[in-house]
């Protein structure tokens, strides 16, 4: 490599970073807003609110979708910017459209289970819909963990008329099969722990705090985790304007991070992740069985090719295991996160959620 | 880079590793001996019995307890270290071969056209090296070293505050946990209670509607595949 090569290159660097810089200090906190479709609470309980999002063109489908996102992130992914949101193209489409936020859990949640926010929050939530909407069932959207928690409702319930998941989870053990070497670092982390060290773990903070889960995440990516705020970080602020801004919507999300209520989390992680308890027909809910043969409703599985924290096999594996004879599968070709962002994959998800439900 | 200072570097990051390993592990020795073979003062007479080993006596609650929980938190702490250096060394490793790589056979011309090329490449031969790192059964044994570690020392901490939040009538965290589950416990038998007074008020009323319009279903009435109460 040259001398001139390696100057040229510096330079361009530099100029990047002042780029950069110049970028960063024209914004301010206003201007990286998230979330910003506009909801109203409809009901509370407890820390978790449902949110019923206002309609921007008359409804085409009569049947409201509640989106039940997962409690590892928050569910402002499905609403990160206005020119690709999930809510907003599903509103666009004459959706009606619910939401549950799970709100903020500390240590004082520490004993809430997979029961409560199963059948007490979110199966309250749908009452409450179809009392509103004088319906008997809705149609579900679950996305990763949000997911495993509709699926579990739509087995055990007569309250669902359609199952939509996105990047969910279904055999935790599915990857052992399949190698691929950026993915199923959360798996393995957890079967390489016995039962009582994941017991003792959550015990000792009481919870499976934010700041752990997003550790792990980071570990998936060792070396991008170190380069992400100094040697990538001329790349991602020397964008145009809303390139930055999206840049940092992102950052935004990934550094609100909620706590993993504790019983929850070992039976996330325990009962789920390292003992694979429901595809082997062993997992229960206040003592009864979660049987996937009796998912009998209309089933959509979104899943991702690239997706390093769900690996693909592991949300694949729902079509061996539901019984429903109405199932279909749509693929992205990207990761766990630009699943909902990436203007691509963000239509193609959207404009194959709609037609799914406008037909079904 | 020549292929012999590659190894020479190799070398003595080696030995430098197996040094640090083996000073983290004198250490947590030499803290752990401290405190075990410390013994009790001499004794005037001197016909009494050997000393003592601090680490040996019956306990006697001094400082309330403190001193035995100081020393297993600070056990814990070396326990710690100990780990983290155990695997860092498994990392420490995998950038070493990345280096490796990196600097001899595997690079094509391409990737260090210009300054940015090659370092990028360089990041991804580390994430590789790094990624291939992680499935290896050294790393997971050193990782699940340090979780338990980490685990503990958490644990051994908790206990060690406890006994000053005790001392001055503060609330423990034990405590508090107990409470939030008897809180959490009274809270699902009172929603228990509403739903079975819900439902003795609403079957009275089901059933005379029932008389009038037989095809009316209460909407808010779930149709349960399990049965489960609604």
């Amino acid at each position: 490599m040259s001398e001139a090569v390696q100057t040229n290159d510096t330079a361009d660097y530099l100029g990047k970073l002042n780029q950069g810089f110049t970028n960063i200090v024209e914004l301010t906190d206003d201007d990286v807003q998230i979330a910003q479709t506009p909801k109203e609470l409809i009901a509370r309980n407890d820390k978790t609110c449902l949110y019923r999002y206002k309609p921007r063109v008359p409804r085409e489908i009569e049947t409201p979708l509640l989106i039940v996102y997962s409690q590892i992130g928050r569910y402002t992914m499905v609403d990160l910017q206005p020119d690709r949101s999930v809510v907003g193209n599903l509103l666009n489409a004459g959706i009606e459209v619910y939401l549950i936020d799970w709100g903020e859990p500390n240590r004082s949640d520490r004993w809430l289970k997979f029961e409560d926010y199963i059948y007490e929050y979110m199966g309250g939530f749908v009452d409450e819909i179809c009392r509103r909407h004088r319906c008997d069932s809705v149609s579900l959207l679950g996305i990763c963990e949000g997911g495993v928690f509709t699926t579990c409702y739509a087995a055990t319930t007569d309250r669902v008329r359609n199952l939509a998941l996105a990047v969910t989870p279904i055999d935790f053990h599915a990857d052992e099969d399949d190698f691929v070497l950026e993915q199923g670092y959360l798996n393995r982390w957890v079967r390489n722990l016995s039962s009582q060290e994941l017991s003792d773990l959550i015990d000792s903070y009481g919870q499976m705090p934010g700041s752990v889960t997003g550790m792990l995440f980071q570990e998936m990516t060792p070396v991008k985790s170190m380069t992400k705020y100094n040697w990538d970080l001329a790349d991602s602020l020397s964008g145009s304007r809303d390139q930055v801004v999206n840049f940092l919507r992102m950052e935004k999300w990934l550094s609100d991070r909620p706590n993993h209520p504790g019983e929850a989390a070992k039976q996330w992680l325990i009962e789920l992740y390292k003992e694979n308890r429901l595809v082997k027909g062993e997992f229960t809910l206040d003592g009864e069985l979660v049987d996937l043969g009796k998912l009998d409703m209309p089933i959509l599985n979104i899943y991702s090719s690239k997706d390093h924290i769900v690996p693909p096999p592991t949300s694949q594996a729902l079509k061996s295991f539901a019984g429903s004879h109405d199932y279909s599968e749509l693929e992205l070709g990207v990761g766990h996160i630009g699943t909902f962002v990436s203007r691509r994959a963000n239509r193609q998800f959207t404009d194959t959620l709609i037609e799914w439900l406008a037909t079904r | 880079m020549s292929e012999s200072s590659v190894h020479t570097m190799q070398d003595v990051f080696e030995q430098n590793l197996a040094l640090w390993q083996h000073t983290q592990s004198q250490f947590t020795d030499w803290m752990k001996d401290g405190l075990d073979t410390a013994t009790t003062p001499p004794s005037p007479d001197p016909t009494a019995f050997t000393q003592t080993p601090y680490s040996q006596m019956v306990g006697t609650d001094m400082l309330f307890g403190a001193d035995r929980k100081a020393m297993a938190f600070m056990d814990a702490i070396m326990k710690l270290a100990g780990t983290s250096s155990e695997l860092n060394g498994v990392m420490g490793q995998a950038w070493v071969e990345a280096y490796q790589r990196y600097s001899t056979t595997d690079v094509h011309k391409d990737e260090l056209a210009d300054v940015m090329s090659a370092v990028n490449a360089w990041f991804n031969y580390a994430n590789d090296a790094l990624l291939h790192c992680q499935r290896t059964q050294e790393f997971l044994e050193a990782q699940r070293n340090y979780v338990k570690a980490s685990t503990e020392c958490r644990n051994r901490y908790r206990e060690l505050m406890e006994v000053f939040q005790e001392q001055h009538q503060m609330p423990t965290r034990s405590e508090v946990d107990d409470l939030s589950q008897t809180v959490y416990e009274l809270r699902k038998e009172v929603r228990a209670l509403k739903r079975q007074l819900k439902q003795q008020r609403e079957v009275p009323a089901a059933t005379e509607e029932a008389m009038d319009t037989p095809t009316d279903i209460p909407d808010d009435i779930a149709s349960k595949k399990t049965g489960r109460a609604a």
